[in-house]
């Protein structure tokens, strides 16, 4: 039994960490290469790893969207996809709406090898090549060089306040147990 | 449109669940620390006995008055606060 809870305990932490992994911002430093948009096939498998269907991008019939794309280079020479939808007023809440201009901010920031414009692009969501999944870019900001790795403030500042909130529920549970609702059923 | 709504509601419904808790929470801390002020005042009359829960009664009826307890209204302002600055944070920078 004891080993059972320690292996739910151990699990459920795993669970809460790839959650938050998934769904707090990451910020990179990349180099924009390109940006498109393709018919991408919104399967169940992949699904939830996609915005929620009517917050901006129309599925045809066969279950396809036409996804925008953004597709950089990291300092080290390795590439990496983002996918730019709009999350709308659902799952997950960055309430984003903006996509079109994220393009053609992304577009207009594009560069090359010779001349390279570094910027830090903050995403949600993880890049599964079996799945087809990619992270969600929310913002663009322009970096001096390869080098720069600005902080990731709202990542921090949410882990905070959840933290707080964990920390205030523990003790709600604490005073529960010590007094029960005592103070509400009271008849004398 | 049909989401924005949906997103109010199940919003509001999360605050109201998240201040009823507060406030169940608050109230009993108070009560706690009342009925220790009656047991230093009156060591001769240990335990939970009528005149101290009549104490404890009375000494509650101003709570909703209290500073604390209207800063607790701001659980119905700060969740929104923070949706309106993802807003624009996400859509305006």
């Amino acid at each position: 039994m004891h080993y059972l809870k320690v292996a739910v305990g151990v699990l459920f932490g795993i669970a809460v960490f790839l959650f938050l992994d998934y769904a707090l911002p990451s910020k990179n430093t990349v180099r924009i290469t390109n940006t498109y948009n393709r018919l991408t096939s919104v399967t169940p498998s992949n699904a939830i790893f996609y915005a929620s269907d009517n917050t901006g991008t129309v599925e045809n019939a066969q279950g396809q969207r036409d996804v925008r794309f953004i597709e950089t280079v990291r300092p080290n020479g390795k590439v990496f996809v983002y996918r730019n939808e709009d999350t709308g007023w659902i799952w997950p809440p960055y309430f984003k709406y903006d996509s079109a201009n994220l393009q053609a901010e992304a577009t207009n920031l594009q560069s090359g090898r010779d001349n390279p414009q570094w910027v830090s692009v903050t995403a949600y969501g993880w890049r599964m090549a079996w799945l087809s999944t990619y992270p969600n870019a929310v913002s663009i900001d322009t970096l001096a060089g390869p080098d720069e790795r600005p902080r990731n403030w709202a990542a921090s500042i949410v882990c905070i306040v959840l933290l707080a909130l964990l920390a205030l529920f523990w003790r709600m549970w604490a005073q529960f147990q010590e007094r029960g609702l005592s103070g509400w059923r009271r008849k004398p | 449109m049909a989401a924005f709504i949906r997103l109010i509601l199940f919003l509001l419904i999360a605050e109201a669940l998240f201040y009823l808790l507060l406030r169940v929470y608050l109230r009993s801390l108070r009560r706690e620390r009342l009925e220790e002020t009656w047991d230093q005042r009156h060591p001769a009359m240990p335990g939970n006995t009528p005149a101290r829960r009549e104490f404890v009664r009375r000494s509650m009826i101003g709570f909703d008055k209290t500073l604390k307890s209207r800063l607790l209204l701001l659980v119905f302002v700060l969740p929104n606060l923070a949706i309106m600055g993802i807003i624009y944070w996400v859509n305006w920078q």
